[in-house]
């Protein structure tokens, strides 16, 4: 016999249902903010050609390989302090002026903890797993963009670039 | 067992309902926030061509015509790039490189070659005034492919200040690049005065 009254009821299909989506926010993937990090705008250090030389002065480059040296993402982390975490890169599957993805390749050596890796658009890497314990975690790579010019399509010039994501997930 | 609530209870029941909506509205929240990173990549409508060696860099091509080539019967000389010439393949030819690149829309490319100076006699070599034409020279182009408008063909200088080698239309926003390697043979069949003969093609792309 339910002698429960509709007000508790009421109760507790909320905490209830704050449980399940607390659940599922746990076990989802959550966009984290680098708007902290030290820049937002990264220029290459050096761009190379397919052998080596300046990309700039060869017309006839296949290829450009674009290094950046360190590169520090600072990541907006404070809900998730004290929780177990595995944080991937991401990029997005278009990028302006690439018309073929896998033409672009976007590789990292992971510095201080860091994860090493490459991803094409559309992919995600794992660059990171442990104790979140700051509310803001710095990862540092020595970065790297390789660009088969086979694969672009319509560009009228100017800066070629992506916007790694960063994406946090909550570990048990 | 009494289930009365006080309204002191529903409202702390209110409070507690609204700070958990913070809460998941809180982890909810997707943040964003993104670093660019980048490098310059200007690539306007142009047109490139390198006649073996890159930059400013003039190749010579000698063609050694020695008594054997004369005597008893003429017979053609292969001319021989310098040392700064990039090396080919076949061995002992010159490569030609256009490259053109737009945004859209078919374009028009074009390379010719200017061939009417001829090869003038060095002075105090014997020859006195002699300019042999340079319809002495032909060619044979390696690297061709089956869509023959692309390449250079087999061909001859024809003396002309405008030579057509290559014309054709192309791919609505792309880049195209042609390629080949050019074997050149002085043809000896006229009997020119001995001495040193020397002069320059020159060869020209655009884009329309």
């Amino acid at each position: 016999m339910n002698t429960q009254t509709a007000p508790a009821r009421w109760t507790k299909a909320v905490w209830a249902l704050l449980l399940l989506t607390v659940s599922a926010l746990a076990s989802a993937q959550h966009r984290l903010d680098t708007s902290a990090s030290p820049r937002q705008q990264v220029a290459a250090l050096q761009v190379l050609d397919e052998r080596g030389q300046p990309f700039g002065s060869n017309p006839f480059a296949q290829q450009a390989n674009a290094h950046f040296g360190r590169v520090e993402f600072r990541l907006s982390t404070p809900a998730f302090m004290g929780r177990r975490a595995r944080i991937d890169l991401l990029l997005a599957p278009q990028v302006p002026g690439l018309r073929i993805a896998s033409g672009l390749t976007y590789h990292w050596r992971g510095l201080d903890g860091v994860l090493s890796g490459q991803v094409i658009p559309g992919q995600r890497q794992t660059i990171w797993t442990g104790l979140i314990e700051q509310p803001f975690t710095t990862l540092a790579l020595e970065l790297g963009m390789r660009l088969d010019l086979s694969a672009m399509g319509d560009w009228n010039g100017g800066h070629f670039g992506v916007e790694p994501t960063f994406e946090l997930e909550l570990l048990p | 067992m009494s289930t009365h609530r006080s309204p002191l209870k529903k409202e702390t029941l209110r409070r507690r309902w609204r700070g958990s909506v913070l809460l998941v509205g809180l982890l909810a929240c997707n943040q964003a926030g993104a670093v660019f990173t980048f490098f310059p990549f200007d690539n306007p409508r142009f047109i490139q061509l390198q006649v073996g060696a890159t930059g400013g860099t003039i190749n010579n091509v000698t063609f050694n015509v020695t008594g054997a080539n004369t005597s008893p019967n003429p017979s053609p000389v292969q001319g021989t790039p310098d040392a700064s010439t990039p090396a080919t393949t076949p061995a002992g030819g010159v490569r030609v490189r256009m490259r053109g690149q737009w945004n859209s829309n078919n374009q028009n490319l074009f390379l010719s070659v200017n061939s009417a100076a001829g090869l003038a006699c060095v002075g105090a070599t014997g020859c006195g005034s002699t300019v042999i034409p340079f319809n002495t020279i032909s060619w044979v182009a390696f690297e061709k492919v089956n869509f023959t408008i692309f390449d250079i063909q087999d061909g001859t200088f024809n003396g002309s200040g405008t030579q057509n080698l290559v014309a054709f239309s192309c791919c609505s926003g792309a880049t195209v690049e042609m390629a080949n390697t050019l074997v050149f043979t002085y043809n000896n069949a006229t009997l020119y005065p001995a001495g040193r003969y020397t002069g320059r093609v020159v060869f020209t792309a655009s884009i329309q």
